[in-house]
């Protein structure tokens, strides 16, 4: 919006002052000019900007890791974890292999690499409900989620 | 839209993983989602653009077509097909870029850093035509008040989208998904034509 904001600067038409039986001084007409320039330098300016900003960084790393609370929120709030109608995490793409020995377990993969051991009773280990559960799983048992939408 | 739904197999994502009813994130990334790691590290550049022509899921895609076509539509017919390509493509990418660099952990897709930019265009055409949207001489056909309406929907049009932000691939730095009442633009837009 805001790159749309300064673009709009120069690229918006301006309505003539003289329709509306107003006279334009001199001022007024530097003041537009300048105005028109300047939206589109600075838009240029601000892309050149971030596009070096981006490329020197890790693609990992955010410059203010709490800046995603303004992007996304798990919503309801007052739902306990688990109930909420959305999760900011990256639960949903966890990947899982049922393991028989020594013990029935689930070899949870981990957003970040991680991977945790959660035990199964035999009757719980039916493989579809096993895959629905797999995002509550990792957000029970997980202990890093790092990456998220 | 329909070729993300082919990639994942012709099925949707639950919706507590992907609420907008759409395609998993493995498949948004193989078709060009904005993923920062593959941008930065794999040089895949490309995704700045990618990302603005792909969309979360059906609610997204609606949403955005609707407010493209109304706001678009509006900016277009008024200023020209050049000036709003500019507009729409610069935003998309300055949007991204914004995104990738404070979000690097989120996968987006969506045209809505295109389409805030439209909006964006609009409150520069506000502001620059301000004197004469709230002068005298439209206060007598009672055209001033109408005005006054836009420019408040205006405003509770972007906040309502940063709401619309806060839910997962959705995000407001880019400001995705524009939502309703997108009409309002073109009447601003007609109304400047007196």
């Amino acid at each position: 919006m805001v790159y749309g904001l300064l673009c709009g600067l120069s690229t918006m038409e301006r309505l003539p002052d003289a329709f509306f039986g107003m006279e334009e001084d001199c001022f007024t007409r530097v003041k537009q000019i300048a105005t028109r320039f300047l939206g589109l330098i600075i838009s240029i300016i601000l892309i050149i900007t971030t596009t070096i900003i981006l490329l020197q960084g890790d693609g990992e790393t955010a410059p203010c890791p709490n800046c995603m609370w303004l992007s996304c929120v798990p919503f309801p709030p007052w739902k306990p974890q688990g109930d909420k109608w959305w999760y900011c995490d990256d639960c949903g793409r966890v990947s899982a292999e049922i393991v028989e020995k020594p013990s029935l377990h689930l070899q949870l993969d981990c957003p970040g690499g991680t991977s945790v051991a959660v035990g199964l009773e035999t009757e719980t280990a039916d493989r579809e409900k096993l895959e629905d559960e797999l995002p509550a799983y990792c957000r029970e048992f997980c202990p890093i989620i790092n990456r998220r939408f | 839209m329909i070729v993300s739904i082919a990639l994942n197999g012709w099925k949707v994502e639950q919706l507590d993983i992907n609420p907008m009813i759409g395609p998993s994130a493995e498949t948004l990334i193989l078709m060009g989602a904005k993923d920062s790691y593959l941008i930065v590290s794999e040089n895949e550049v490309w995704r700045v653009l990618s990302s603005a022509i792909l969309h979360a899921g059906f609610i997204h895609y609606v949403i955005n077509c609707l407010a493209l076509w109304f706001v678009g539509k509006a900016i277009e017919t008024t200023h020209g097909t050049v000036a709003t390509a500019i507009i729409f493509i610069i935003s998309a990418i300055g949007g991204t870029l914004l995104s990738a660099i404070f979000l690097p952990e989120y996968i987006t897709v969506g045209a809505s850093g295109g389409i805030f930019g439209l909006i964006g265009a609009c409150l520069s055409d506000i502001i620059m035509n301000w004197k004469h949207l709230f002068s005298d001489f439209v206060t007598e056909n009672g055209r001033r008040n109408s005005h006054v309406l836009v420019v408040v929907f205006l405003i509770v049009d972007i906040l309502l989208n940063c709401l619309i932000g806060l839910t997962p691939y959705v995000d407001n730095f880019t400001r995705k998904c524009h939502y309703q009442s997108s009409h309002l633009f073109s009447d601003l837009s007609r109304a400047r034509k007196l």
